[in-house]
């Protein structure tokens, strides 16, 4: 399914080569020098160029980029569901939960860590139900399958897995076909299928971004009050700053297939270090601020792995100069707890830039 | 209810259209009805008095809408005429006729269907497989392969070399359901044969584009075992609309089970027709096409309503 690496390019020797350290963690998720290329065709383009990024137990970790960053496919490659006849993953790519290592698993293999430890819920309610069964029985059906579990006890697992993600009408919901939910009802079914299994980690692509601004806001808090609860760890990847705002602890900043800052959320949204956050926070309207005018990032983000040298930022960079045109920046740590690959960030204090 | 009297409305317009075209294309082809009656008689001068009767007898000496006006009159009220050569009512040959047709479809799909259906389904779960490929070269061959061409490389074995089962005819299930089935076995084989061909491209086409839908993606992330995310998610969500192509089937077939009737000397609606134009018989002829096409868009749009009551979309 996934080409074959070196599984000793887990830990410490993948992390060795890199100058960053990582975030405080003890090894729960981890995901290390991940690499993805698309082959279509005679074409090879990359959709992860270079991502690490750690999930520590009960934490909620925030993957943030723009569309096209490879975010999604960051978090589809955690659980080995690239189409494995079109992506390839790179050299020293690395994931691993509690101590296993994914990449290189037998599908046999990742299926026992599908769904039971690992959850993954996807970006599109309407199409990731499937439309011609209800919803219980196809969520109920990882149960049965998996878990050899009979029908009734089944459906008593997937009524308190639609309690749980606060549908309160579980005995309609349940014997639903999903065109006859509302989209937010559906998003929730779907948190909820991926709970069925008690996962410790669930991996959320954009739960949130096909709704409606209100059922966001429900949705997200719903979604906070399970994870602290069931002390979960969740990856949550959006293109949404102000969203991992207020949800997660940890925050990951990806631009054009790599990250390109890290740090706590808080910090990273007080004052952010590289100028790609920067203005991604600039594009996020705020309530407090008063009438200002909405900062647009000029230009658009180059496909990833197309530009060979220097930082990919640097054509839509004000700050960007020779240097950064010609040597990619590399990780290194900033600050205790922050990780940065920009050669001019920003210096909080002062306004200064480094060099 | 509004949908209902659509469909009716829709069914009634098919019926007109199909009449005028049959009517008209009959009256076009050359060949008079009244000179192959009265046989090679006709090539006499001193016949001309005769056949001028026998036209004006058969209602052909008045104007073409005359003529047509005249039948479906009488059509309307259930009367197809009398073949004018046997003198046999039309309806009686063609309810006569039609269950055998309708054997010959009816088994072939009942026999290609669960093939089809395992070998589209399985083919595209191994799309990029050997297996697929095999399947993917069986649909081709199937199709290519013209099933009058199939029958008669059966009746070579089965028939003439191993002597198992007769080379043609019929017998009613009522008769005698053994003889039945005996003279059924060859040109349903060979009919499903090539019915295969066409339905398991239907299904794997199908297969191979749910497979790629993000509800199935939502399935492998599940962790699901694969044999329970084609067997049952794939399976299902594909061969729902199965169901209309089948029933379309239906109506393509009966054009193609004229050849398998002609070969395997089955007195099916196919026979009827092509002996009634041979023999510028007209009123079998319309009457047959007509009857059949109600048949045709019957089983059709019953095909159609189960689909819309299995689809759960589309139920409401």
């Amino acid at each position: 399914m996934i080409r074959q690496h070196a599984g000793s390019g887990r830990s410490e020797l993948a992390l060795g080569r890199r100058t960053s350290s990582e975030a405080p963690t003890e090894r729960f998720f981890q995901i290390s020098n991940l690499a993805v290329s698309f082959r279509s065709g005679d074409t090879q383009s990359l959709g992860v160029v270079d991502c690490s990024l750690a999930v520590s137990e009960a934490t909620r970790v925030g993957l943030i980029g723009e569309s096209g960053s490879g975010k999604s496919v960051t978090a589809l490659a955690a659980l080995g569901l690239l189409d494995p006849t079109t992506a390839t993953l790179g050299e020293s790519s690395s994931i691993s939960f509690m101590g296993r290592e994914l990449v290189g698993m037998t599908l046999g293999e990742l299926r026992e860590i599908r769904g039971s430890e690992i959850a993954i819920v996807f970006q599109d309610p309407m199409n990731a139900l499937n439309p011609v069964f209800r919803v219980g029985d196809q969520m109920a059906a990882a149960l049965r399958a998996k878990h050899k579990m009979s029908r009734s006890d089944a459906r008593q697992r997937v009524l308190e897995a639609l309690h749980s993600v606060e549908i309160h009408a579980s005995e309609r919901v349940i014997d639903a076909y999903p065109h006859q939910l509302s989209g937010g009802m559906r998003q929730r079914v779907l948190i909820g299928a991926a709970l069925l299994e008690r996962p410790r980690l669930l991996i959320a692509d954009e739960p949130t971004s096909a709704l409606d601004v209100t059922v966001q806001a429900d949705i997200l808090s719903m979604l906070h009050s399970v994870v602290t609860e069931r002390r979960m760890s969740i990856l949550l990847v959006t293109h949404d700053i102000g969203v991992v705002a207020q949800f997660c602890d940890y925050l990951y900043v990806m631009y054009a297939g790599r990250i390109v800052e890290s740090g706590p959320a808080r910090e990273i949204i007080s004052s952010p270090l590289h100028p790609y956050t920067i203005g991604l926070l600039g594009c996020t309207p705020s309530l407090e601020g008063g009438r200002r005018r909405l900062v647009t990032l000029p230009g658009s983000q180059p496909v990833a792995g197309r530009a060979n040298a220097g930082c990919a930022f640097a054509p839509r960079c004000s700050r960007a100069d020779g240097l950064c045109r010609h040597l990619t920046p590399k990780m290194v740590t900033h600050s205790p707890g922050r990780n940065l690959a920009c050669h001019h960030p920003e210096i909080p204090s002062t306004g200064r830039t480094l060099e | 209810m509004r949908l209902i009297a659509l469909r009716t409305g829709r069914l009634i317009g098919l019926l007109w259209l199909v009449s005028v075209l049959v009517f008209l294309a009959l009256r076009l082809s050359p060949g008079d009805p009244a000179a192959m009656l009265l046989g090679p008689k006709s090539g006499r001068v001193d016949i001309e008095p005769a056949l001028a009767e026998l036209r004006s007898q058969m209602g052909l000496d008045r104007s073409l809408p005359v003529q047509y006006g005249i039948w479906t009159k009488r059509v309307v009220m259930g009367d197809f005429g009398a073949s004018n050569r046997s003198g046999v009512p039309v309806r009686e040959m063609v309810f006569e006729a039609l269950p055998v047709t309708l054997w010959l479809i009816g088994l072939a799909l009942v026999v290609a269907l669960p093939i089809s259906i395992f070998l589209g389904i399985v083919g595209a779960a191994n799309e990029r497989r050997a297996i697929g490929r095999v399947v993917r070269l069986i649909a081709t061959i199937s199709l290519a392969t013209p099933a009058f061409w199939i029958g008669i490389i059966l009746i070579e074995i089965f028939a003439v070399k191993l002597d198992w089962l007769p080379a043609g005819g019929y017998v009613s299930l009522l008769d005698s359901p053994v003889e039945f089935a005996e003279h059924m076995v060859l040109p349903v084989a060979a009919l499903a044969t090539f019915m295969i061909g066409v339905l398991t491209r239907y299904v794997y086409a199908e297969a191979i584009e749910v497979r790629r839908q993000p509800y199935i993606r939502t399935a492998h992330a599940e962790g699901l075992p694969g044999r329970v995310i084609e067997l049952r998610f794939v399976a299902r969500n594909a061969l729902i609309p199965l169901i209309a192509v089948a029933g379309a089937q239906v109506g393509a077939l009966i054009g193609g089970a004229v050849l398998s009737e002609q070969l395997f000397g089955l007195p099916g609606v196919g026979q009827l027709v092509l002996n009634g134009v041979l023999g510028r018989d007209y009123q079998v002829v319309q009457g047959t096409v007509l009857i059949t096409t109600v048949f045709v868009l019957l089983i059709t749009e019953v095909a159609e309503v189960a689909y819309r009551l299995v689809d759960p979309r589309l139920r409401t």
